[in-house]
C-alpha cells in the first residue's frame, strides 16, 4: 500500500533524503531552488542521483542514500495514484535514462515492481 | 547495497565502474559538443540562434521516420536539438533546465517535453502514467524566473524564450 500523496512528493522527498534537501537548498543552479513543483523538485534529485551514481569518491553515506533514494522511487512509481508514479518516471526515470550507468544501476536498485514500470518507460510507455 | 526488495545489488566499486563503456559514452556526451552538431548536419538540420526570434530549427522529413504523420506540429528535429542548446549555455541553471526538458534517448520528436506534450494531445495516449502537461507547466515557470532574474546572457535568454514559447505553443 502506498501512501504517499502527490502534493507530499516533494514533502517526502525532503524528509528521507536530507543530502539533496542540502544540497538543493545550498546549491542556486537547482531549478527548484526556490519553487517547490514536484516535477522541478523530482528533476533536480535525478540530477543529484546522476552525480551520485557516476561520481568515483566514496563518500561514506553514498550506498545509504541511494538505498533510501530507490526506495522512495519504487513506492511512487508503483503508486495506484497515477500522478504519483508520474512524478517518478517524467520527473526521475526519464532523466536517468540519459545516463547509461544509472540506468543500469536503477534497475538493480528498484523493487521488481518498480523496475517494470521503468522497463514499460525505456520501451516507450505506449 | 540492497535495493528496494533488500536484495543485495552491488559495492562501491561495483557502481564506480560497473560499465567502463557507458561510462565512457556518457562523459564523452557531456564533454564534447561538435558530436552533436556533426550529427545535425547529418540529417540536414539547421539551429539559428537568432537576437530576438529564438532559436528555429529545421528537418529533413526523414530524419525520424516513426513519427506519425498526423503529428505536424511536432518539431522534428532529432535528439540533438537539445545538446546544441546545452553547447549555447553557460549557466548552470539554464543547462539544468534543458537538460531536464530534452531526453537523449526519448523517443518523439526532438525528445523534449513539449515534443511529448504535443504528442500525448494529438492522440491521446500518454507517454507517461498522467503525461508531460504539468512538467511543461512547471518548466515554463521557471524559465520565466529565471528571464526575469537577469543572470542569463542575451543568447541565454533566447533560448529560454525559445524554450518557454515552444512548451506554451505545445500546451495551448
Amino acid at each position: 500500500m502506498n501512501l504517499i500523496s502527490p502534493d507530499k512528493a516533494v514533502e517526502e522527498l525532503l524528509k528521507r533524503v536530507p543530502s539533496f534537501a542540502a544540497a538543493r537548498a545550498q546549491d542556486e543552479s537547482y531549478i527548484s531552488h526556490k519553487d517547490n513543483g514536484p516535477y522541478l523538485v523530482y528533476g533536480d534529485f535525478a540530477r543529484f542521483l546522476t552525480e551520485l551514481i557516476v561520481d568515483k569518491s566514496q563518500a561514506a553515506d553514498k550506498a545509504e542514500v541511494l538505498a533510501e533514494s530507490f526506495r522512495l522511487l519504487s513506492e511512487l512509481a508503483t503508486s495506484s495514484n497515477d500522478e504519483v508514479a508520474n512524478i517518478a518516471v517524467v520527473g526521475v526515470f526519464e532523466v536517468l535514462a540519459d545516463c547509461p550507468d544509472c540506468i543500469v544501476l536503477t534497475k538493480k536498485m528498484l523493487s521488481k515492481d518498480a523496475a517494470k514500470v521503468l522497463k514499460r518507460m525505456l520501451r516507450g510507455w505506449i | 547495497m540492497q535495493n528496494a526488495d533488500g536484495g543485495v545489488v552491488a559495492t562501491y566499486v561495483q557502481i564506480s565502474i560497473d560499465d567502463p563503456v557507458g561510462q565512457f559514452v556518457y562523459e564523452m556526451r557531456k564533454a564534447v559538443d561538435p558530436i552533436p552538431m556533426a550529427t545535425l548536419q547529418f540529417f540536414g538540420l539547421s539551429a539559428i540562434i537568432g537576437t530576438g526570434g529564438g532559436v528555429i530549427a529545421y528537418a529533413a522529413p526523414a530524419a525520424l521516420p516513426f513519427i506519425p504523420p498526423a503529428l505536424e506540429k511536432l518539431s522534428v528535429t532529432g535528439p540533438s536539438v537539445g545538446i546544441t542548446l546545452l553547447s549555447k549555455s553557460q549557466n548552470p541553471t539554464l543547462r539544468n533546465v534543458i537538460n531536464n526538458l530534452y531526453g537523449v534517448a526519448a523517443k518523439i520528436g526532438s525528445g523534449s517535453t513539449a515534443d511529448a506534450i504535443r504528442f500525448e494531445r494529438a492522440t491521446g495516449k500518454l507517454l507517461s502514467p498522467s503525461g508531460h502537461s504539468i512538467k511543461g507547466r512547471e518548466s515554463i515557470r521557471a524559465l520565466e524566473s529565471l528571464i526575469r532574474s537577469g543572470k542569463l546572457n542575451p543568447a541565454e535568454t533566447n533560448i529560454a524564450k525559445f524554450l518557454v514559447n515552444d512548451l506554451k505553443d505545445a500546451l495551448k
